[in-house]
């Protein structure tokens, strides 16, 4: 076999004497190795990590005040055993006011916080109601202890649906249904954080003439961001899930930036 | 032929240059992607995903146990005067005792003959007491059975058929046959939808019977408990219950209630599982003329009744 003659033709890599394609061989392997390794290091390490990158996720300590979510209002609605009653464009404001103010203080702060509950539910729910809320269906009512969402708060909510029931021509109960369905990510591997939360609130004023939750019926489902499947949320209740439909009317999208 | 080994290097590293660039670059970029972001799975893709469903609910009104007084009147009419044949006997006469706590409930039926505190028949009452007749026969009945009786409820024959019809009607199994003349009720066992008008028949009908009215007050305490059911099956949100509880209050006449509590109590009845309602007839024998007064087994069901509200040995 002749050997490749030394020469300018041969540059500057000139092969030693019978490996040309042997050192080929090894770099085409070597870069496939490479390559592979990489590729499985990715799979193992970043595979299935939530969206927030580990730079990002040191960046976000702090859960900003005033996320702002998007209640409107659906249906409006009002049957009497007297004389017909109208629900006023005031009552509306003060249902959708009580639903906005419980989805963030109860949902959306926790939720960017990582935190129990600290916001003022009283001007919410009526003192039984509160203690029930804060008690006994705690786990069910408030997204505390939850993994952090860290990204983009998603959140979609349909319109809220009121009813009214009028007595002598008063307005003396109104009900407020509204769907509420959360996503984002937080820094547990796997799907994002996924929260459904239908609701029938019943509202009735106060000594004070304030509306105020006095009842209320609500099914929750939580999913993703690596919950415990042995972890079952505890109701001393029904957990029927409320027939009524959502408002036909489009939800609301609110995208809640960290 | 010297250069031929030349111009394979060349052409080997034309090659696999690009190729072993490529390579890399496609592991650095799916490693980038990866570790950027969550992939999202396409439509259709299925993804391990553990979710947790849970329920809370609480109930505003009573939360302990208290008894109501339903009772159905035999009144053509809201005006006396257009109700000739009848002045408005109760002659149907329930006590309804309900358990929050416990999420259940007892339906405790007074057969109308029964003798009541005065010697006169305790469906005779409501009538006797005027303006306050309603008061009049609680305390009646609360005399004979024992138990507080916190508010009435009363309907009429044309309110409870309306009523009916307005709810949609009621699904019931008729538990025996029955054919009366009397109230036009016809019926075969088995299960059946009724409108307000054969509600009624089925509420009235006490020929079709041995033992009459007290089959009837059994019948009348089942036609309540499928009531519950028909509406639960409908549908039991806050808002749903808004309707019911208006069209209950324009068909019935209250007394120590309003339409808010009654919407809580309303709530409150919906939210129990049939199973947990016991459906009873107050024990009764023959008494003075053609009354009835309290049978020896009496006694021990009403103090198992008016402890609690529910039936734990009975």
């Amino acid at each position: 076999m002749q050997e490749a003659p030394p020469g300018p033709q041969t540059g500057p890599q000139t092969p030693g004497p019978q490996t040309p394609r042997r050192r080929w061989l090894v770099i085409a392997i070597s870069g496939t190795v490479v390559a592979v390794v990489a590729l499985v290091l990715a799979l193992t390490l970043g595979g299935g990590s939530d969206r927030a990158p580990s730079a990002h996720r040191t960046v976000t300590t702090t859960a900003p005040v005033g996320d702002h979510v998007s209640i409107v209002l659906g249906n409006v609605s009002a049957d009497s055993v007297g004389p017909p009653v109208t629900i006023t464009p005031q009552q509306s404001q003060q249902v959708l006011d009580l639903v906005d103010r419980y989805v963030k203080e109860a949902t959306v702060v926790p939720l960017r916080s990582g935190q129990p509950v600290t916001g003022d539910l009283s001007t919410v729910f009526d003192p039984a109601a509160l203690a029930k809320i804060t008690g006994a269906d705690r786990a069910i009512a408030l997204d505390e202890g939850l993994p952090r969402v860290t990204g983009d708060l998603d959140v979609v909510a349909n319109p809220v649906n009121i009813v009214g029931l009028g007595d002598q021509g008063n307005v003396v109960v109104l009900t407020a249904s509204f769907e509420v369905d959360m996503t984002g990510p937080t820094h547990v591997k796997g799907p994002p954080l996924h929260i459904e939360r239908r609701v029938d609130f019943v509202l009735s004023p106060d000594a004070a003439g304030a509306w105020r939750v006095t009842s209320y019926d609500m099914v929750v489902t939580r999913a993703g961001a690596g919950l415990d499947p042995t972890t079952t949320t505890a109701s001393p209740s029904t957990s029927t899930p409320s027939s009524s439909k959502p408002a036909t009317s489009a939800p609301a999208t609110t995208k809640s930036k960290k | 032929m010297k250069r031929a080994p030349s111009r394979r290097r060349a052409l080997l590293a034309l090659v696999i240059g690009p190729l072993l660039c490529g390579l890399l670059l496609a592991g650095g970029l799916t490693a980038v992607w990866l570790a950027a972001g969550s992939p999202r799975p396409a439509a259709g893709a299925v993804w391990m995903e553990v979710t947790r469903l849970g329920g809370a609910r609480h109930l505003a009104g009573p939360q302990q146990p208290f008894f109501a007084l339903v009772l159905g009147t035999g009144a053509r009419s809201d005006d006396p005067s257009q109700s000739p044949d009848d002045p408005g006997l109760a002659d149907a006469i329930h006590v309804v005792g309900i358990n929050p706590a416990l999420n259940a409930a007892t339906l405790l039926d007074i057969p109308r003959d029964t003798e009541g505190p005065t010697g006169n028949k305790l469906n005779s009452y409501v009538v006797s007491g005027g303006a306050n007749g309603l008061r009049a026969e609680a305390d009646a009945v609360s005399a004979v059975t024992g138990v507080p009786i916190t508010f009435v409820i009363r309907a009429n024959f044309p309110h409870f058929q309306q009523m009916v019809d307005e709810i949609g009607g009621i699904d019931i199994n008729i538990p025996t046959a029955m054919d009366d003349d009397f109230s036009g009720a016809h019926f075969v066992p088995g299960p059946i939808h009724l409108d307000g008008e054969h509600a009624l028949q089925f509420a009235r009908d006490r020929h079709s019977f041995a033992n009459g009215d007290l089959s009837r007050s059994s019948n009348q305490g089942l036609l309540v408990l499928a009531a519950l059911q028909t509406l639960q099956k409908r549908g039991t949100s806050a808002g749903e219950t808004v309707r019911l509880i208006a069209t209950l209050g324009r068909h019935v006449k209250l007394d120590g209630i309003g339409i808010a509590d009654l919407f809580q109590v309303g709530r409150l009845a919906l939210s129990f599982d049939a199973a947990n309602i016991k459906n009873v007839v107050l024990p009764v024998g023959s008494g003075g003329g053609s009354n009835l007064v309290k049978s020896g087994d009496a006694a021990s069901l009403l103090a198992d009744f008016a402890d609690d509200g529910v039936l734990q040995s009975h």
